[in-house]
């Protein structure tokens, strides 16, 4: 179990993330991915990159220990998800999008009224009546509320009037579900 | 038919029951909001809440829109689940020193439950065997923010270690109860009982196996049936666990005898929540630990 697994070595998988960041806006996106990192690392006490399939994880210092104890090969999840990768390309999920947060200065952001942040919840775009506040060069950028809390991303259009085209929002997690059952 | 043969049980054990249909309840996640937060916040919605007296964490609700979708819901603030189905974690007590095993996990409300009772510290080995339900689990460890849980999909029967756990919840598969399912007295008869009650004794042996000498085991099941319960909880301590207080107060003993056989006199140790009596979904939980 180790961040080669999966034929994604660890250089591969970092490289992608930090691509995710740039896209969002950041001009030094390695400080942020290194900063976010050791601020995680030292948060959950973990020590290493993971991938399992196409999921990335933050993983816990003692897996190699545990390792030794028991059969770990049927191992699907452990420690922090962090997003997949799917071709070479890192897609965040909302504890990697929680980790970037903080740096906000540096990235594309909209803050979202309570409404638009329902219907960007349910999987709509958000459209500039939603907007309360917004910082928007190119690429992606992060939506969130007016409590500052990450709904998901999106990418930045600028044809006619301005949008966010959701990408990822939270729902999400709930349409996993009904696509599994 | 099914439905006179268990009335007449239930009568002989725990009394006349009634139809329950248990209160909605919710279980804060502590590790990313206070409860007072959370509950100003669903309040202003139109959510009323109650403290569950039992759980230090959990509410009972009242609203007329699903708490399955809400933005907090999605942030993980909190996790839908019954009131009786958070005694287990909290008879176990796991501490952020503690490696954990939880037997069969999914969906995880009680997975979620130990990572924050823990504090997100120590190590828990979730194990589940069906793919599917695999997924629910995965889906909410990443909600809850949970950063120190290992998923196995696996049987844990399977899993070939000894006497290496600190703690270990078996939260068995079971017949369930009538105040879970309306159709509950024309799905289940004896015989399906006791299949649950054969695999819950494998289980159990496993779990010994894998448990720490002076080791915690928790058995709990939502079946109200003394044999996937009580008669478990025999198989337990003739393995060489000892049955101690779970300190789960103001719910009914476990039952003393049944069908003609007389359990051990420490049984009394466990705990039976009767629908009827607490308003909650039937359970059973019993705090077992392995002699050193």
């Amino acid at each position: 179990m180790n961040a080669a697994e999966g034929n994604q070595d660890a250089n591969s998988i970092e490289g992608a993330m930090v691509a995710f960041i740039q896209k969002i806006g950041a001009e030094n996106p390695e400080k942020i991915f290194h900063t976010r990192i050791e601020r995680a690392l030292s948060r959950e006490s973990c020590s290493e990159l993971v991938v399992l399939g196409e999921e990335v994880f933050l993983s816990k210092s003692s897996s190699e220990e545990l390792e030794k104890k028991i059969e770990l090969q049927k191992v699907v999840y452990c420690g922090v998800k962090r997003g997949t990768i799917k071709d070479g390309i890192f897609i965040p999920g909302p504890n990697f999008l929680n980790d970037i947060v903080p740096f906000l200065d540096e990235l594309n952001y909209v803050i979202v009224n309570e409404r638009a942040e329902w219907l960007f919840l349910c999987g709509r775009d958000v459209f500039k009546e939603g907007i309360v506040r917004k910082s928007l060069s190119r690429g992606n950028a992060l939506v969130l509320n007016e409590r500052m809390e990450c709904l998901g991303y999106g990418k930045i259009e600028t044809n006619g009037s301005q949008v966010i085209k959701n990408i990822f929002d939270l729902g999400d997690f709930l349409r996993r579900e009904r696509k599994r059952k | 038919m099914h439905r006179e043969f268990f009335l007449k049980r239930y009568k002989e054990i725990g009394g006349n029951i009634r139809n329950v249909q248990p209160r909605d309840s919710i279980r804060v996640n502590t590790s990313k909001i206070s409860i007072e937060a959370l509950a100003e916040r669903l309040s202003r919605k139109g959510v009323l809440f109650e403290k569950i007296q039992f759980c230090p964490n959990g509410l009972y609700y009242k609203s007329k829109f699903s708490l399955g979708s809400t933005p907090e819901y999605l942030m993980g603030y909190y996790y839908l689940q019954e009131a009786a189905s958070m005694l287990p974690v909290l008879a176990l007590s796991p501490s952020e020193k503690d490696l954990v095993l939880d037997m069969c996990a999914a969906p995880g409300s009680k997975t979620t439950q130990l990572s924050e009772a823990m504090g997100n510290r120590g190590e828990i080995i979730a194990v589940e065997k069906n793919p599917g339900r695999c997924e629910s689990l995965k889906n909410n460890l990443e909600r809850m923010g949970c950063a120190n849980v290992t998923v196995l999909n696996d049987d844990v029967l399977n899993i070939n270690s000894d006497e290496i756990f600190d703690k270990i919840l078996l939260d068995a598969p079971c017949s369930g109860n009538y105040a879970m399912d309306r159709d509950w007295f024309e799905k289940r008869n004896l015989p399906g009982i006791e299949r649950n009650a054969v695999r819950q004794k494998k289980l159990i042996e496993k779990a010994y196996s894998l448990l720490k000498k002076g080791g915690m085991l928790v058995y709990s099941t939502c079946s109200l049936e003394p044999e996937e319960n009580e008669e478990s909880v025999m198989f337990a301590l003739s393995l060489g666990l000892k049955l101690e207080d779970s300190g789960i107060k103001a719910v009914e003993p476990a039952v003393s005898g049944f069908d003609g056989k007389k359990f051990d006199r420490t049984m009394l140790l466990a705990r039976r929540l009767w629908p009827h009596k607490t308003g909650t979904s039937g359970f059973f939980i019993a705090k077992l630990r392995k002699k050193q």
